[in-house]
């Protein structure tokens, strides 16, 4: 049975401009990117060319308006209650905030979580692509498909595309029958496994300053209101000083039932929380 | 980066360009370096505002290169379907290429489905035709306005590669001068997002809200070159969108 | 940056990997599985970024299992190394690029325990012991003139230690958790998280 063969709706083939059909029946299939045909800029080294004119740098606005929103805190962990992640809402391009309420905490299905960092766009798209393809997993075994193997789908799509430009680090979480998992994919196509003793992940411009809270304060053994206020305290600490980061930061909780938004709330009121609790600590 | 600002800029201080002109010994000198650049920066500001049953959505009709103005009466608006317009700033060229896309998709969805597109759907559709151009953008920025399935005010705005998100607060700029617009906005309306912590905001009439749009345009119009002329004004409601012509300072 | 070292002794050979996974200023992860069994009596550790090292890995295990189950025969060192090398070198002239993996195939087979130095252009050279990238600068010194045929595990252990030690002491990226894995005519015998 290969739905891949059953001809589109009407009997025109649109083929100007950007592939949607084509683009659309290889996504139908959840498999191989090599039906995919993304047009490319008719020069010699197209992938060279690609990433040096449209792929998001960090620090610098690399190509004027043709860029991307960028500079990020997210971070996720397991714990003995399940995944906490915890994302701010800032998107910057350059100095300009393009938008303080971002969601990048992205649903892919009741039971996978994925975050945002890097290029939106890329993100945003992907992650929705990936959301088909574990549909289709589900359709064709009659089970749910592995954290570890959704966030291979979407590290054999990065490595398909590395050198191209992309930009993207994501974290995909969720609940399976080896219970909670956290895995790391970037856009090298790199994919690593949340375990041991320090099962987290930190990405983007502030993830220096949510390690920092993350490394001293973290414990498996947390109970799930501890876990939460812990994703809240990295996420504020990182937004106080990232410029990069800030808006709102939204917290979600994974659980065997599936994840769950547990909180969303402005950091400007975790600035009124958290700077009291400081100054009374830093002047006994 | 030089590939994207303006090819004038490029032609004349790019050395590269000049291989074989006068003074310039072809034979040893450096190799032959080609460059690509495809895209203009032809100006355009896009604001649009959402309210419980209805939308609006204004832009600039000055085309701008560089310093010259080439047209005061260029359309960057495409009524998508009788709820759903789109507006872009970006490069006039890819603007157009994506339109004639869009209304292509548009049409051929009317025809397959016996109904039209729904704003949502149209806005997703934007999004994916950005991103199938992933590796050579439309250098498109655009903003689509429209009423949603219930009714309600529905606006978002895009990056040039399809990166898009409804405004919680209801509101977006995008284009040319969508960083001296956008505060405006923000503190007339902003409830959840920027500006959020200022008074209660009230709730705009349509008519209301046009007005606050052509205050904005003949404001912002005193500040970013490449906006003035006239503003395209699209008010949406669930009977049908009413066009008018706004006339800016021609300076 | 990785740390790949191994050394052969009497009926085993053993490999040493540091444990961690950088990108841009952060170091990600400290309990990395860098070496990894693609055989009943191989192992292949392996420097390189992630992605390319998991993906190396994972072919010529897979390859090595077809090969098994084609033929009912475990691959010698000989040929298992010769596979992963026209696969390095078949890669390197391919539309895909090379595998960024340097790596090091350490066995036991009926001759006894064999060694290679692979590296991503598909070089390769049988030897005793063998390093990877810059850690070799520190240790290479410390295995010619400690390295003796016909070491017991004991020894070979202590030689890998020392070279952690220097290692610790001269290298200017400091990893705090090893991996030593090391297999003998039975399979794998050992495996010893070490953390100095």
């Amino acid at each position: 049975m290969d739905l891949l063969q059953a001809p589109p709706r009407g009997l025109f083939r649109e083929s100007h401009g950007a592939s949607a059909t084509r683009m659309d029946m290889a996504s139908a299939a959840g498999m191989g990117h090599d039906q995919m045909k993304f047009e490319l800029p008719g020069v010699q080294h197209p992938a060279e060319f690609v990433s040096q004119n449209f792929s998001p740098g960090t620090y610098e606005d690399n190509g004027k308006r043709l860029k991307f929103s960028k500079g990020t805190t997210t971070l996720a962990f397991i714990f003995k209650g399940g995944v906490i992640v915890s994302v701010d809402s800032r998107a910057s391009q350059g100095s300009y905030i393009g938008s303080q309420t971002v969601k990048k905490v992205i649903e892919i299905n009741p039971y996978l979580l994925g975050t945002m960092a890097g290029g939106a766009a890329d993100c945003l798209f992907w992650e929705r692509n990936l959301g088909m393809q574990c549909r289709m997993f589900e359709l064709r075994n009659k089970e749910r498909i592995s954290v570890a193997a959704a966030s291979k789908l979407l590290a054999n799509t990065m490595n398909y595309y590395k050198g191209m430009g992309l930009s993207m680090g994501t974290m995909i979480t969720g609940w399976d029958k080896r219970g909670p998992q956290l895995f790391y994919v970037d856009n090298d196509g790199t994919r690593l496994k949340a375990d041991g003793d320090k099962p987290f992940f930190c990405v983007g411009s502030g993830g220096t300053y949510a390690y920092g809270v993350l490394d001293s304060s973290y414990s498996f053994d947390l109970s799930d209101e501890e876990a939460i206020e812990l994703g809240k305290r990295a996420i504020y600490h990182a937004t106080y000083r990232d410029a990069y980061s800030g808006g709102v930061n939204n917290v979600y909780l994974v659980k065997e039932t599936g994840w769950t938004h547990v909180f969303s709330g402005d950091t400007y009121h975790h600035h009124d929380k958290y700077s009291a609790e400081r100054e009374a600590a830093a002047n006994p | 980066m030089a590939s994207i600002a303006s090819s004038e800029g490029d032609r004349t201080l790019d050395p590269a360009m000049q291989v074989g002109g006068a003074g310039v010994d072809v034979a040893s000198s450096t190799p032959l370096q080609h460059r690509f650049s495809p895209y203009s920066w032809n100006g355009g500001t896009v604001l649009a505002v959402a309210g419980k049953d209805y939308c609006v959505v204004a832009t600039d009709k000055r085309l701008a290169e560089g310093y010259s103005i080439l047209s005061r009466k260029i359309d960057r608006a495409l009524q998508l379907t009788d709820k759903t317009v789109i507006a872009c700033g970006g490069s006039h060229n890819d603007v157009e290429a994506l339109y004639n896309h869009l209304k292509l998709r548009a049409v051929m969805y009317k025809y397959n489905h016996e109904e039209d597109l729904s704003t949502i759907g149209a806005a997703q559709l934007l999004s994916n035709t950005l991103y199938y151009k992933r590796f050579f953008p439309y250098y498109a920025l655009a903003v689509i306005a429209g009423l949603d399935d219930d009714g309600v005010g529905y606006v978002a705005g895009y990056d040039a590669v399809g990166s898009y998100l409804r405004s919680r607060d209801g509101y977006t700029a995008n284009g040319s001068a969508a960083a001296i617009a956008m505060p405006i906005l923000d503190n007339a309306l902003g409830k959840v997002g920027v500006s959020s912590g200022l008074d209660e905001k009230p709730e705009y009439s349509i008519a209301d809200t046009i007005e606050m749009l052509k205050d904005i345009f003949v404001t912002v119009g005193e500040r970013d070159i490449l906006c003035g002329d006239a503003v395209d004004i699209y008010a949406i409601t669930a009977t049908g969108t009413e066009h008018e012509v706004f006339e800016l300072k021609a300076d | 940056m990785d740390v790949v070292l191994g050394v052969t002794g009497k009926g085993y050979a053993m490999v040493l990997t540091d444990m961690t996974s950088n990108r841009s200023i952060f170091s990600l992860k400290h309990d990395e599985d860098k070496a990894a069994m693609v055989d009943e009596r191989k192992v292949l550790a392996c420097g390189g970024d992630q992605a390319s090292r998991s993906q190396f890995t994972e072919y010529v295990s897979k390859n090595f299992a077809l090969t098994a189950l084609r033929t009912g025969l475990e691959m010698s060192n000989h040929a298992a190394a010769h596979f992963v090398r026209n696969e390095l070198a078949r890669a390197i002239r391919a539309r895909g690029g090379p595998h960024q993996a340097n790596s090091i195939l350490a066995g036991v087979d009926h001759e006894g325990p064999a060694m290679y130095y692979l590296d991503y252009l598909g070089t390769m050279a049988k030897v005793d012991y063998a390093a990877q990238g810059y850690c070799g600068y520190f240790s290479l010194s410390l295995m010619d003139k400690n390295w003796k045929r016909n070491m017991t595990k004991e020894e070979g252990r202590d030689l890998l230690l020392m070279c952690i030690d220097q290692l610790r002491a001269r290298f200017i990226i400091n990893s705090t958790r090893y991996k030593l894995i090391v297999v003998d005519e039975t399979g794998k015998s050992a495996e010893e998280i070490i953390e100095p």
